[in-house]
C-alpha cells in the first residue's frame, strides 16, 4: 500500500493567452499511492482538471508546464518524450473524461473504439481484441455487450456511455486511472450506479484513482485522501476522515460550511464564502483567498502561505494555521455578525 | 393551511408531439407530465425534485405560462387560467408568476445592459411610465439582491455566474410578483456562491411574503429551501410530503432510492442502501401501471396493471403506491 506511484511536487501550469498569463495551476503537490483514491475537490477555475491534464501532457497549445516535477514510477513525465508518452496514455494511464457522449467518437461504433485501444496497446489480433472488449463490457455491467458492441454512443444513455468510458479505461489494466468529474453529467441514481462500479474496480484491480469533483459528498463515499484546490493553489492535503473531522484552512471551512446537508434539521442561513475568486492572471503575490477570508490579516495580503506539513500525511497553506494552530473554525465570522 | 391555496394544480397533463422513428410512421405521444395535482399555499416554497426527464420544468413552465397544457387545469387565486379571455387578464398573470431559469449565462440577452435587463419588465407591463423614477427602482431593487449600483452599465458577460443569477432575481422582482418559479436557478453555480444564491432566495422570500415553486435535481438544496417537498417520476408526482418527513419518513420506494444514491454528509454516515436496476424507461408512447414498476424491487403484478393515484397516508404526506395501501390494510 504504501508504494508511491505518483509523485507531483510544485506544479506549475501558465496559460499564456493574449490578455497575460493565467497562472491555472500554481504550486500543486500530492503524492499517490498504489491502490488509493485521491479526491481533487475545488471550485470551477481552480485548476483541478488542468493539475491532472498537466501529468499525461493533455494541454492546449496555450498551456504549458512551467515548473515543478512529475513523477510517475520514478519517470519524470516532464522529461520523456512523445513516443513514450504515447505508451504510457491509455494503458498504464488512463483517462474517463466528465461528459460521455461527447468524449465517445460519435461516428464509430462503440466496439471498434474499443478494439482500436486494445490493438494499439498490446498485439492481440481483432477477433481476440473483441473478446476483451466484450469482456471488459460485461464487467462494467452492460447488458447484453455483444450487441452493445455494434451499437453508436447517440443509441446509449449518459449513463451507459460513462461505462462504456470506464470499460475502455480499464481495458488495458492501468495503474493510475484520472477520473474528472465522471459522474457530474449524470442523475444522482445512475451516479450512485457509477461510483459504485468504480470503487468495486478499484478494489479488483489495485489501480490508483485521481477523482476530480466538485461534490463533497462524492470524496466523503469514495476517497482516501483529499487535496483541497483554491485558485491554482493546494490549499489543503490530508487524509480524507482526517480533513472531515480536523479541517484547517479557512477555505476548507467555508466550503464545508456553504453545502446544505440533508441531515440537518433546522433551517438555519447557510455559511456562504462572501466574493467570488480572483482573476487568474493576478495571482501569486499574496495569499489567493484573503480578500474571502474573514480572518485574514496583514501577513495574508503581503505573503504567499507555504504548504507546510501540520501532522503526518496533513498539509496546509495558511499562514495562520501552519504548526500552531491560531484560528479558531466559526469565531471570526461569528463576531463579524 | 385552510386558506385558499394561492395557486391549485388539478389533473395537469402535457403531451409532446414527437416523430416517429419510422418513416410513414404518425407522430407519437410523449407524456411530459400526466395528471399532476398540487396545492400551493401562499408564502410557502413547494420543492419539486426528480431526475432529468421528470417533467419538473415542464411542470414550472406549463404554470408561468410558456406551454400550453393538454389538458387539466392551473387555478391562480381562484380564477382558471385557461380562461384569461382579456388582455388585461393575461397580462396579470405574466407580471404575477415569474420565473427564474437555470442558466445564468444563456438566459440573459448579451446586448443589454444589466439596467435594461432589470427595467424591461416595468416597460412591458408600464408600470413605471416615468424614466427617472424607473431607474430609480432598478437602483433599488440592484441593491435588494446584492448587485453593485455602478455595474447598471454593464453587460451580462461582465457579471460572474452568481451575479447573472442575481440579475435574473431582480428581473423577477421588480414586477412584484406573489409566485416565483425558480426553474434550477443554482445548478450552474459552484458551492460557495450557490449558498450566497440560496440566502438571497430566503431573505427576499421574507421580505415580500413570495411563493416560490423551487425546481432542483439536489436534494439537499431542495430540503434546505422547502417547506414541503413534491418528488416526481416519469411525469408523475410520487410523493408529497413536508421538507423534514422526506428524510427521516421516506414511503415511495424511489424516494428512497434516490436518497440512498445521494453522496453521504459524512465519511461516517450509513444509509439503507436500495439501488434501482437500469434506466429511467422512455415516456414516449402510452404507459400502464406504475411507472416505476420496472425498476422497483418490490413490484407485484399490479403495479404492472394499474397505475397508483396519490393518497394521503398521514397528514399532509401524500404516496403513490401500491404498498402503502397494503400497509395501511393490514
Amino acid at each position: 500500500m504504501s508504494e508511491e506511484i505518483l509523485k507531483v511536487e510544485n506544479l506549475k501550469t501558465y496559460f499564456f493567452t493574449a490578455s497575460g498569463v493565467a497562472k491555472a495551476v500554481d504550486g500543486v503537490s500530492y503524492t499517490l499511492k498504489k491502490g488509493e483514491i485521491l479526491g481533487i475537490v475545488g471550485e470551477s477555475g481552480s485548476g483541478k482538471s488542468v493539475s491532472a491534464s498537466s501529468v499525461i501532457r493533455l494541454l492546449p497549445k496555450t498551456g504549458r508546464v512551467v515548473d515543478g516535477t512529475i513523477l510517475f514510477e520514478g519517470k519524470d513525465m516532464r522529461k520523456i518524450s512523445d513516443k513514450e508518452l504515447r505508451k504510457i496514455r491509455g494503458s498504464d494511464i488512463s483517462v474517463i473524461f466528465q461528459d460521455p457522449m461527447t468524449s465517445l467518437d460519435p461516428v464509430f461504433k462503440v466496439g471498434s473504439q474499443m478494439v482500436e485501444l486494445i490493438r494499439t496497446h498490446n498485439k492481440v489480433s481483432k477477433e481476440e481484441a473483441r473478446k476483451i472488449a466484450v469482456e471488459n463490457l460485461a464487467l462494467v455491467g452492460i447488458p447484453d455487450p455483444e450487441r452493445r458492441m455494434n451499437a453508436y454512443p447517440h443509441e446509449l444513455s449518459g449513463g451507459m456511455c460513462q461505462r462504456v468510458m470506464i470499460a475502455m479505461a480499464i481495458s488495458c489494466h492501468p495503474k493510475f486511472m484520472i477520473a474528472d468529474e465522471p459522474t457530474t453529467a449524470l442523475d444522482v441514481t445512475v451516479q450512485a450506479q457509477v461510483l459504485g462500479l468504480l470503487k468495486e474496480l478499484q478494489e479488483k484491480t489495485d489501480t490508483a484513482i485521481m477523482l476530480i469533483t466538485h461534490n463533497l459528498g462524492i470524496v466523503w463515499k469514495m476517497c482516501d485522501t483529499v487535496m483541497v484546490m483554491y485558485a491554482g493553489k493546494t490549499v489543503e492535503f490530508a487524509d480524507m476522515k482526517e480533513l472531515y473531522k480536523n479541517p484547517l484552512h479557512p477555505y476548507t471551512w467555508g466550503l464545508l460550511d456553504s453545502i446544505p446537508k440533508l441531515s440537518d434539521t433546522e433551517k438555519a442561513e447557510l455559511k456562504a464564502i462572501p466574493g467570488t475568486p480572483p482573476d487568474l492572471r493576478l495571482t501569486g503575490k499574496c495569499c489567493n483567498f484573503y480578500n474571502r477570508c474573514p480572518y485574514a490579516t496583514d501577513i495574508c495580503r503581503e505573503q504567499v502561505p507555504e504548504l507546510v506539513e501540520v501532522a503526518p500525511g496533513h498539509k496546509v497553506a495558511c499562514h495562520h494555521q501552519n504548526g500552531v494552530e491560531t484560528l479558531v473554525r466559526g469565531k471570526e465570522a461569528a463576531s463579524d455578525e | 393551511m385552510s386558506d385558499q391555496p394561492i395557486l391549485q394544480i388539478r389533473d395537469l397533463c402535457k403531451d409532446f408531439k414527437v416523430r416517429s422513428a419510422k418513416l410513414f410512421e404518425g407522430p407519437k405521444q410523449l407524456h411530459a407530465l400526466s395528471h399532476v395535482s398540487l396545492d400551493i399555499q401562499k408564502g410557502e416554497t413547494l420543492g419539486v425534485i426528480g431526475e432529468s426527464g421528470c417533467g419538473k420544468s415542464t411542470l414550472g413552465r406549463c404554470v408561468v405560462g410558456l406551454h400550453s397544457v393538454t389538458s387539466g387545469d392551473i387555478i391562480y387565486k381562484g380564477k382558471n387560467l385557461k380562461e384569461l379571455h382579456t388582455k388585461e387578464e393575461r397580462r396579470n398573470r405574466h407580471k404575477n408568476i415569474q420565473i427564474v431559469f437555470q442558466d445564468p449565462y444563456s438566459s440573459l440577452n448579451p446586448r443589454m445592459t444589466c439596467g435594461q435587463l432589470i427595467e424591461e419588465g416595468l416597460i412591458v407591463h408600464n408600470l413605471e411610465p416615468d424614466k427617472k423614477k424607473r431607474r430609480e427602482r432598478v437602483f433599488a431593487m440592484m441593491q435588494k439582491v446584492g448587485l453593485d449600483v455602478q455595474h447598471i452599465e454593464r453587460f451580462p458577460h461582465e457579471f460572474s455566474g452568481g451575479q447573472r443569477q442575481r440579475i435574473n432575481v431582480a428581473r423577477a422582482l421588480i414586477l412584484n410578483p406573489e409566485i416565483i418559479v425558480c426553474d434550477e436557478p443554482v445548478s450552474a453555480l459552484d458551492v460557495s456562491i450557490q449558498a450566497q444564491v440560496l440566502n438571497l432566495f430566503r431573505s427576499i422570500q421574507k421580505e415580500f411574503n413570495l411563493t416560490y415553486i423551487f425546481i432542483s435535481h439536489d436534494l439537499s438544496v431542495i430540503k434546505h429551501v422547502s417547506d414541503r417537498i413534491a418528488i416526481m417520476y416519469l411525469g408523475t408526482v410520487v410523493e408529497l410530503c413536508a421538507a423534514d418527513k422526506i428524510y427521516h419518513n421516506p414511503l415511495h420506494p424511489y424516494t428512497k432510492a434516490l436518497l440512498s444514491a445521494i453522496p453521504p454528509d459524512s465519511p461516517f454516515e450509513t444509509r439503507e442502501q436500495i439501488k434501482l436496476e437500469g434506466d429511467i424507461p422512455s415516456p414516449i408512447g402510452d404507459m400502464k401501471g406504475c411507472p416505476l414498476a420496472g425498476r422497483c424491487p418490490y413490484a407485484t403484478a399490479r403495479c404492472h396493471e394499474e397505475r397508483p393515484q396519490l393518497r394521503e397516508v398521514e397528514e399532509g404526506h401524500q404516496v403513490a403506491c401500491f404498498l402503502m395501501e397494503q400497509g395501511k390494510q393490514n
